[in-house]
């Protein structure tokens, strides 16, 4: 597995196939799982559900300690016909209201003498989402997530009826991938509202929701979404095996998960997406990705991804062609500003003056007259300044956030040029390099993107245009040997694809009938077959 | 899609040959020696270059014959063990050759034109870690870091190309093939140097590029592409600054843009693209230093390559010091005695093989 | 991999930073001249970019003019640098001006080949010879309180470029004269104009009523570099040996194809003054050698437009007058300015290229001695002018 993968690999690259763990030298299916842990069938002999409610009583009051825990709600009762009864839940987590007039009121008017779980199921409970269950353990993993659980006298498994009725947060529009144009919906915490949003987006037969063991000990839901028979079976099959390969105490949510899967954990460079737009998720699995859903997290996991997709908006194919290229040109632009632009300053600058013009030279020079500070620590200063402000800002609630950035943006920078503490060129510098770090649509990449910036600025530093050119290509030989779940990061630009999309210009909605190349998804199968 | 691990395609293949080629043919050429008598270097290389082409095709049949997936299975099918390890040698001194002459050439124009007063060594620190950490990366990840940097450096020397057009002159090529048929035909095969070693640096890595019908492909595809831009850049030079003053300048693509005031921004920009082709330079070390490795490692079937990279790095970066310090007076002898002979040197083993190969009885490997 | 970085980032610390200079750490010398010293072999002159919180006061202009004497720029420079706050940095210097005197004795092949690359100056710099003090004429060069030097020579290059009245060449041309032998060198020939007003004499003649020139309001300079320059320096090889007046320069460009456009005021067949524009249509050049002699042939193909100030004067007769008389009195000035250039051993029309296109090797091409032959060979100019005029007229009908 990834995480642990040994250190060696790096010397080893000339070694055999069977050192990588691959799309193509795969050891076969996964284990198949039924559900969201697999921690049952450790002990599924010894959890079976007992056919005397007492006895099922007793094993509840074990296994939750309700004198001591009084959020498990456990009632006794008799059915109209006698025989006794009881249910189990979770006060909070489920219904009450559901299981008054749904489960209880039903069953204390039926008069069948002895009734049985089929018999009940079929003509008594009004409950639509049912589930019969032999095993103590999985019917109590699932009264923990609010599901009410019936016993009868008698009877060698129980009733599981789906009540879940906690409170959780309504759909809102999503606040990091903002676009003007497009829906504003956005995912919430809610497992099931989210996996509902992608299903309300991707009307497709093929469309599976497959619950799977997250590996954290507090049994978090999570299941993969993909499209059977679309998507790459061996990168289904990868997911899946990386996935079974966890064993965490906890797991919190999606980012965890993504830092538990993915393929290099020391880069700075994201290797899986995580969205909260529902409409790019839908997008992705469209194009034969897999997406992850973790309960609690508003955030959904998708896989593989490659730069140019980490780059691409949502709002890009929602916008005309020509608007669309435009708006996708600046924002490689702002990209590389971002980037490049304090170093490539710094290093003309301090080296290579005779590219500057004369007129840019004397207007830096003035604008340094008193600056005490060499400008390389001015640049890391100023730099590190604005980090500060940009955390600030995210960390404090709208308003104030909002007026942070004013404070520290203007004020601040205003001050500072008229203290002497920084110059106005390299404070505009640091502004526009600060802006384009804004045009990348995707956070973690902003990051990466902000420390790779501060790399550049000190090798400028140390050694003008030829330290600049170490250190970048130092990162696109990362960059070149990074893979996300078996596809290149560079794809499909390095390793070149077949590709009808355009790359960094927005082309054709018409070209978008494929998928991407590197997906291998069964429209690939197709073309080869034909072939 | 194919994805399998080490493996490259054939856009990368030919990038990474490509950008080899045109680094030793642009960057590589020793300017006293090419120069000196007349300058047709336009013509030389590109002739050069289908030369080279021709000698791998002829490898690449004969290794089809003798059913070798590789030029290190070729060579002990042809030679057996101890020869085949003999006559590996040059080649292998032709990948520490092609991986040297460029940088020395490099770190000459940093050392003197853009970094003042400041060392070999601290220039050389700057670029020996990254050749060494993209040559350890392996084939695939230089193979795409040439794919990224492929359109860069061509846009690079377009750009630079077009806004020294207004100079260029066409009396400067003057007397054409200024040499004399005999000493082009001279200088065309001394040239063979610079090209036969990146060429075998593919049939070293023909599993990372999918076997030899890729190899082919490949070969073919970036001596064709490196023919043109060798040539279309030796003779914008040639239009730029006649034999006389090519003879005494220091990597004449650099001062391109030197014969009118540049007044603009756009017009400055040489360190810029001087850099941009260090990136060349650097990928094009990586590789041959990779090629050396690899070839070394499956002839001695070492598991792995990397100790072989570190000690090829080590050489290299050793002969480079030695040659832009000129500390050693026999390195720069041997560099000189290089550029003019060692094309026999390089194309001896290759031909050797090729025809032995051809001559070989026809085998079929499981 | 933690390694490997730990390796990298010790392997860059070990190498240490390349010797960064702060920007202001620096004095930007945006040009360079050179004057027979008193005491010492040269008298520089460095003009260095004032920056631009200085520039709101009364100066002379956008530059900090240096002098020093020294045998050699080096030695003035390493004096100079002694003596200002800052280092000398060569990466902008644009012009490079010597004086007559120097320009003749070839002063200009030590100062060239053995500074260029050790002070960083890029060969695409300009030489200019000039009459009289260098000092004075880098003055005047810049008294106009322009802030921006830079701009200026920009503007002042960008006039020449446009009208291809004025002969200006880079150092590589120089060097390539020199180290080829295929031409020779040529080069604006400068002096300085007292009619040139400064910021300072106009206030000064303001004060006093008189204004030398009137339609200048702020006194600031009009035109280029044709202002400054008074012709073309000839060179034979790396020595100053002849010179063309302003207008000669205006032929010698039309032979080599520089020549772009301008006005040339000539005296009709009546005895009337008619101004002709011209501007440039094509050259050919033929240079051939047998056993009599070096011969070249040039024609000159040039668009003429006069203007008609006499009602009398017919366009037809004006017609004749342009494509006939006027071509042979272009002839006559393109040999006479030929015969300047020959007198002077310099082969400033680049004729000697053209002939290297006729040697099979460089060996022949060395051997041959273009020099020699340069002073016996004769040369036939044709010269076609066509009425743009007439075309307009024949439109129009």
């Amino acid at each position: 597995m990834p995480q642990k993968r040994n250190n060696r690999s790096l010397f080893a690259f000339d070694e055999g196939d069977e050192r990588f763990e691959l799309l193509e030298t795969e050891r076969g299916a996964p284990e198949k799982q039924t559900g969201w842990n697999d921690s049952h069938k450790k002990s599924r002999k010894a959890g079976a559900i007992p056919r005397s409610v007492n006895a099922a009583e007793k094993l509840l009051r074990e296994t939750f300690s309700p004198e001591i825990n009084p959020d498990l709600i456990i009632r006794r009762f008799r059915t109209g016909g006698g025989t006794e009864a009881l249910i189990a839940y979770m006060n909070g987590m489920a219904d009450d209201a559901k299981i008054n007039e749904f489960i209880l009121k039903p069953l204390m008017l039926c008069n069948d003498k002895k009734p049985d779980a089929e018999s009940l199921l079929m003509g008594v409970i009004e409950i639509s989402e049912t589930k019969r269950e032999t095993s103590m353990e999985k019917a109590a993993l699932d009264v923990m997530d609010g599901v009410t659980a019936l016993f009868i006298e008698g009877e060698k498994e129980c009733i599981l009826l789906e009540t879940r009725g906690f409170e959780k947060r309504s759909i809102g529009p999503a606040e990091n991938e903002t676009t003007v144009i497009g829906p504003k919906e956005s995912f919430t915490e809610s497992f099931r509202t989210n996996v509902t949003l992608i299903r309300r987006g991707v009307h497709t037969k093929d469309l599976i929701v497959e619950p799977r063991p997250s590996g954290g000990r507090n049994n978090t839901r999570l299941a993969l979404v993909y499209r059977k028979g679309f998507t790459n079976p061996e990168l289904l099959d990868e997911v899946k095996r990386r996935l079974d390969g966890i064993a965490v105490s906890d797991m919190p949510g999606s980012g965890v998960l993504e830092q538990l899967i993915e393929d290099c954990g020391w880069s700075p460079v994201p290797q899986i997406l995580q969205t909260e737009r529902p409409d790019r998720a839908c997008s992705h699995l469209m194009q034969g990705r897999v997406c992850i859903v973790v309960e609690g997290s508003p955030f959904v996991l998708l896989m593989p991804v490659t730069l140019f997709s980490l780059m691409n908006s949502p709002e890009d194919v929602y916008l005309r062609k020509p608007l669309g290229t435009a708006i996708r040109l600046i924002r490689y632009a702002g990209a590389l500003i971002s980037v490049m632009l304090p170093g490539y300053f710094l290093a003309l600058a301090l080296y290579h003056q005779g590219v500057m013009s004369t007129e840019v030279l004397s207007t830096v020079i003035a604008s340094r007259k008193m600056v005490f500070e060499p400008m390389g620590a001015e640049m890391i200063i100023l730099l590190m300044i604005f980090q500060l402000i940009r955390e600030a800002g995210l960390r404090v609630p709208g308003s104030i956030g909002q007026a942070i950035g004013i404070i520290g943006g203007l004020i601040m920078g205003q001050a500072a040029v008229a203290a002497h503490l920084a110059s106005s060129v390299v404070l505009i510098v640091v502004a526009a390099s600060g802006l384009g770090n804004f045009c990348i649509p995707d956070y973690s990449l902003q990051i990466s993107a902000a420390y790779m910036r501060l790399a550049v600025v000190i090798s400028a530093w140390m050694g003008g245009l030829l330290g600049m050119v170490a250190v970048t290509l130092t990162a696109l030989c990362h960059l070149a040997s990074l893979k996300s779940f078996g596809v290149p990061f560079l794809a499909p630009f390095a390793p070149k694809t077949y590709r009808k999309r355009t790359l960094v210009l927005r082309g054709n909605i018409g070209m978008h009938e494929r998928a991407d190349d590197y997906a291998n998804t069964a429209d690939d199968a197709e073309i080869w077959e034909e072939a | 899609m194919n994805l399998k691990q080490g493996r490259i395609g054939v856009f990368e293949g030919v990038c990474l040959a490509a950008a080899a080629l045109c680094v030793n043919g642009v960057f590589g050429l020793d300017p006293e020696y090419a120069y000196s008598k007349g300058n047709s270097t336009y013509l030389s290389l590109p002739l050069a270059l289908m030369l080279a082409l021709e000698i791998m095709l002829l490898l690449i049949k004969a290794a089809e014959r003798t059913g070798s997936r590789d030029l290190a299975e070729l060579m002990t099918d042809c030679f057996g063990g101890v020869l085949g390890v003999i006559l590996t040698i040059p080649v292998l001194a032709g990948f520490v050759f092609c991986a040297a002459r460029p940088m020395t050439a490099f770190l000459e124009v940093l050392h003197r034109l853009i970094y003042d007063g400041v060392g070999y060594t601290s220039i050389l620190a700057y670029v020996i870690p990254v050749t060494v950490f993209i040559a350890w990366k392996g084939f695939e990840s230089m193979g795409r870091l040439a794919a990224v940097f492929a359109g860069i450096m061509l846009a690079a020397f377009v750009f630079a190309a077009v806004s020294a057009a207004p100079d260029f002159e066409v009396y400067r090529l003057y007397p054409l093939i200024g040499e004399g048929p005999g000493r082009f035909a001279a200088f065309t095969l001394s040239e063979l140097v610079f090209f036969i070693p990146p060429l075998l640096g593919l049939l070293v890595n023909a599993k990372g590029l999918s076997g030899l019908a890729f190899v082919k492909k490949i070969s073919f595809r970036a001596a064709i592409f490196a023919a043109v831009i060798c040539g279309v850049t030796q003779l914008c030079v040639a239009l730029i600054y006649p034999y006389g003053i090519l003879s005494g300048l220091l990597m004449p693509l650099y001062r391109l843009n030197f014969l009118n005031l540049a007044h603009s921004y756009a017009l400055r920009l040489d360190k810029i693209f001087i850099m941009i082709w260090l990136n060349g330079c650097i990928i094009t070390a990586a590789y041959c230093i990779y090629s050396a490795a690899l070839l070394y490692s499956k002839l001695f079937r070492q598991r792995d390559v990397t100790p072989a990279a570190a000690a090829f790095s080590l050489i290299v970066c050793g002969t480079v010091l030695a040659k832009a310090g000129k500390s050693f007076g026999f390195v720069y002898t041997a560099d000189r005695f290089l550029t003019r002979y060692g094309a026999a040197a390089a194309a001896f083993p290759a031909v050797s093989a090729a025809l032995v190969g051809l001559i070989k009885k026809r085998k079929v490997k499981a | 991999m933690g390694l490997l970085l730990v390796i990298t980032v010790l392997i860059l610390s070990l190498a240490g930073c390349l010797s960064p200079v702060e920007l202001d750490a620096n004095g930007y010398v945006v040009l360079i001249g050179a004057d027979r010293g008193v005491n010492k072999k040269y008298y520089f002159t460095l003009a260095l970019q004032r920056e631009l919180a200085e520039q709101n006061t009364e100066s002379e202009g956008g530059a900090i003019a240096l002098a020093c004497e020294g045998d050699s720029i080096f030695e003035a420079v390493n004096e100079l640098e002694g003596n200002v706050p800052y280092t000398l940095n060569f990466s902008r210097t644009n012009f490079i001006v010597i004086s007559r005197e120097l320009a003749e004795e070839g002063a200009l092949r030590e100062l060239v080949t053995t500074s260029f690359d050790s002070l960083r100056v890029r060969t695409s710099a300009v030489v200019l010879v000039t009459d009289g003090e260098v000092s004075e004429f880098v003055g005047g060069m810049y008294a106009n309180n322009d802030a921006n030097i830079s701009k200026l020579q920009s503007a002042l290059m960008l006039d020449e470029e446009k009208t291809g009245m004025v002969s200006v060449m880079s150092v590589s041309r120089l060097l390539e004269a020199n180290a080829e032998g295929r031409f020779d060198y040529c080069t604006a020939l400068g002096s300085y104009d007292d009619g040139i007003i400064t910021d300072m004499e106009q206030k000064k003649t303001e004060s006093e009523g008189k204004n030398p020139l009137g339609y200048v309001e702020k006194g600031d300079r009009v035109g280029g570099l044709k202002s400054l320059v008074s012709g073309t320096a000839l060179f034979s090889g790396w020595s100053m040996t002849g010179e063309l007046t302003r207008e000669e320069t205006v032929f010698l460009n039309m032979a080599v194809g520089d020549f772009k456009s301008g006005v040339i005021t000539l005296e009709y067949r009546d005895g009337s003054t008619v101004s002709v524009l011209l501007s440039m249509g094509s050259v050919k050049r033929e240079v051939d050698f047998g056993a009599e002699g070096v011969k070249a042939k040039l024609r000159v193909r040039l668009y003429a437009a006069a203007h008609l100030a006499d009602e009398d004067i017919s366009p037809r007769d004006m017609d004749e007058w342009l494509t006939g008389d006027l071509a042979r009195f272009l002839e006559g000035r393109l040999y006479e300015v030929f015969e300047k250039c020959r007198s002077a051993g310099s082969d400033a029309m680049r004729l000697g290229t053209e002939l290297s296109k006729r040697f099979g090797s460089a060996e022949e091409l060395e051997k041959f001695g273009w020099r020699e032959a340069y002073r016996g060979m004769s040369a036939e100019f044709i010269v076609e002018t066509v009425n743009v005029d007439k075309y307009v007229s024949e439109r129009m009908q």
